[in-house]
């Protein structure tokens, strides 16, 4: 069942930035992920679901009905920078959207110690947002969008204002806290390794537009457009312009041969790509063998990223031992994981 | 090594010095004239006209604080003037804070607010004491025997210090507070009078000390629209004018206790430990 489904939202800033007819569903339960650069509209569209924006067309309906609360959905949101309200204690900050409703003393008193806990906060709650460390905080914002049973949770980076060790350690807690809260979650990051862990589904944008929606995997494994392909994935993906070539079957590229058979729909010019981690550098019956200069090479601490040059073409690969720099290769790649794009719209090629 | 060392401390030592002396000049620039106020109002004014001029006081009273207390005006004016404080500073402040929330807030009520604001403090005062003493005639507040005519001067008067004042103060408060109030459930009222104000407190306290002080001193406008129901600065004025030097710097010195008062109260209040870490 979905959740909320978002129409054909527009949002656009005279100061350029917004989003363009984006439509999205998020069913319930659902761990929805906006995965994307900064600048692609990922904000916008949690801000417009929030109800903290007006969109300029389009529409958003909730399964837990129309706008109550005097506008407001049955939302909550956990802000990047966690705001809380600093001249009130972790108690009240937690109380405070129950405080508004009039909730009774006692039951007030039961909701923040149950929310406090869900949200693994372990401190004294009458200490001030100054007297906590950057964790508790999150935990403190946490426990506030909790405390009055939302349908819908929104994140926005709620991990990206705090040190590397404690993000690490916070995901997991978040997927955790998912798994026993069961609510509906829209979480906004730049983060990949982020989208990965947390997502039951990735809605990957770029430039104000949703690229493509799907499970980790899907995303990972046949991205919808070139632009997903090189945003998902680490190191990314090598992706290189190729011609058909004049009388066979096949594609070249500056530097690069592929016999490969051309995707059906393609035109004159197709953009293909395949991942580092999928490079072979033995040969294999049917594998593609691509001649490449190495220029440099980095180590990644199981292996190294290597840079080298087709032609004028720029490939990664995954090398298990050092290359010299300036050593002459070749590298293998099997045709099961190439992935095609059309060059004019980006749209993925089978 | 050693001499560097020393040399850097030396310089260290020179510089706290130097800091030092600077401060007790300002302390002395602001307590000189005290310490000679204090000794007037103490002393007959014979030794106060001594000459060469005398430092320490040698024969203490207290006569011309009786003198003073004798004055029969001058419980009505204490009460005048505490009162016209009060009001103003509290009516100067409260619409101060709004229009200071509004600066804030919005970029077009920001501009229209400093442009106002500054209007106001660039405006010579004297070239609109007549219009306004015409109106408050009109209104019937001029001369009032509560002072509310000149209540209202001053609070206008008082008004761009005190939004200039709240203005850093909210302007200082992130929006997303305001979002997460409001997502949260608090109405804008709410999100105002729970999240910024509180926040504010302590700018709000020190905009308040300003406008009172500025009111409990006012001169100008006193003289001018209390004619015949005085307040304090023009009763102090009279003094000097006719020459008792010693009540007229006791009455000074018995001035200084509100304000000084004031300003121990709301101490509390300016202190803002509490503030930061919301956001990280």
């Amino acid at each position: 069942m979905a959740e909320l489904a978002a129409r054909n939202l527009t949002r656009r800033f005279a100061s350029g930035g917004g989003i363009s007819d984006i439509s999205l569903t998020v069913a319930t339960g659902e761990f929805m992920v906006l995965l994307g650069p900064s600048g692609c509209g990922k904000s916008t569209l949690l801000r417009l679901i929030a109800g903290l924006e007006q969109p300029d067309s389009g529409t958003i309906e909730f399964a837990s009905g129309g706008p109550g609360d005097g506008g407001r959905r049955a939302i909550a949101m956990v802000f990047q920078n966690f705001a809380l309200y600093p001249h009130m204690t972790a108690f009240e900050n937690i109380a405070f959207p129950l405080r508004l409703r009039r909730t009774p003393r006692d039951e007030i008193e039961a909701r923040v110690a149950l929310a406090a806990d869900t949200a693994g906060l372990k401190i004294e709650l009458r200490r001030y947002p100054a007297e906590l460390s950057g964790g508790e905080r999150q935990r403190v914002a946490l426990a506030r969008a909790l405390v009055r049973e939302p349908a819908v949770i929104l994140m926005d980076e709620p991990l990206s204002s705090l040190d590397a060790r404690l993000r690490g350690a916070l995901r997991l807690e978040l997927k955790e806290f998912q798994r026993k809260v069961r609510r509906t979650i829209v979480y906004v990051t730049h983060d990949q390794a982020e989208a990965f862990g947390l997502a039951d589904r990735i809605a990957v944008m770029c430039d104000g537009r949703i690229e493509q929606v799907g499970s980790p995997e899907e995303i990972y494994q046949r991205p919808a457009t070139a632009f997903v392909a090189g945003f998902v994935g680490s190191p990314p993906m090598n992706l290189f312009r190729a011609r058909r070539a004049a009388e066979k079957e096949s594609l070249i590229a500056d530097g690069i041969s592929l016999p490969a058979p051309v995707p059906r729909g393609a035109g004159d010019e197709v953009t293909v790509g395949f991942r580092p981690i999928d490079i072979a550098v033995a040969d294999a019956p049917n594998l593609i063998a691509i001649a490449v200069e190495v220029e440099d090479s980095e180590f990644t601490g199981s292996g190294f990223l290597v840079r080298c040059r087709a032609g004028s073409i720029v490939l990664h690969a995954l090398f298990e031992e050092k290359p010299a720099r300036g050593e002459r290769r070749t590298i293998f790649v099997d045709p099961v994981h190439l992935h095609f794009f059309d060059s004019a719209s980006g749209r993925r090629l089978e | 090594m050693t001499s560097n060392y020393g040399s850097s401390g030396l310089e260290r030592g020179s510089l706290a010095l130097a800091r030092l002396g600077v401060c007790a000049l300002v302390i002395a620039g602001a307590a000189i004239p005290l310490y000679l106020l204090a000794k007037q109002a103490l002393t007959p004014e014979l030794e106060s006209f001594a000459w060469p001029p005398r430092w320490l006081p040698h024969d203490l009273t207290l006569a011309h604080f009786t003198s003073v207390f004798a004055v029969s005006e001058l419980r009505s004016a204490v009460i005048r003037s505490f009162a016209v404080a009060i009001v103003s500073a509290a009516v100067a402040t409260a619409m101060g804070a709004m229009l200071a929330y509004a600066m804030a807030r919005g970029r077009t009520s920001r501009s229209l607010g400093f442009a106002a604001v500054s209007g106001a403090r660039l405006l010579p005062m004297i070239a609109v004491a007549i219009p306004l003493a015409v109106w408050l005639v009109a209104l019937g507040l001029y001369d009032s025997p509560s002072g509310a005519g000149l209540a209202l001067v001053h609070a206008a008067l008082a008004l761009p210090t005190a939004a200039l004042t709240a203005y850093s103060a909210f302007a200082a408060i992130p929006f997303e507070l305001e979002e997460a109030a409001w997502l949260d459930g608090a109405s804008p009222m709410r999100v105002f009078f729970s999240i910024d104000l509180p926040q504010a407190r302590g700018a709000l306290a020190a905009a308040f000390i300003l406008c009172f002080i500025l009111s409990w001193d006012e001169f100008g406008f006193a003289l001018l629209i209390q004619v015949s129901n005085r307040t304090l600065p023009p009763l102090l004025y009279y003094y000097t004018v006719f020459g008792n030097v010693g009540p007229a710097s006791a009455l000074a010195l018995l001035m200084m206790v509100p304000a000084v008062v004031v300003v121990v109260a709301l101490r509390p209040v300016l202190s803002g430990s509490l503030l930061g870490g919301g956001l990280r």
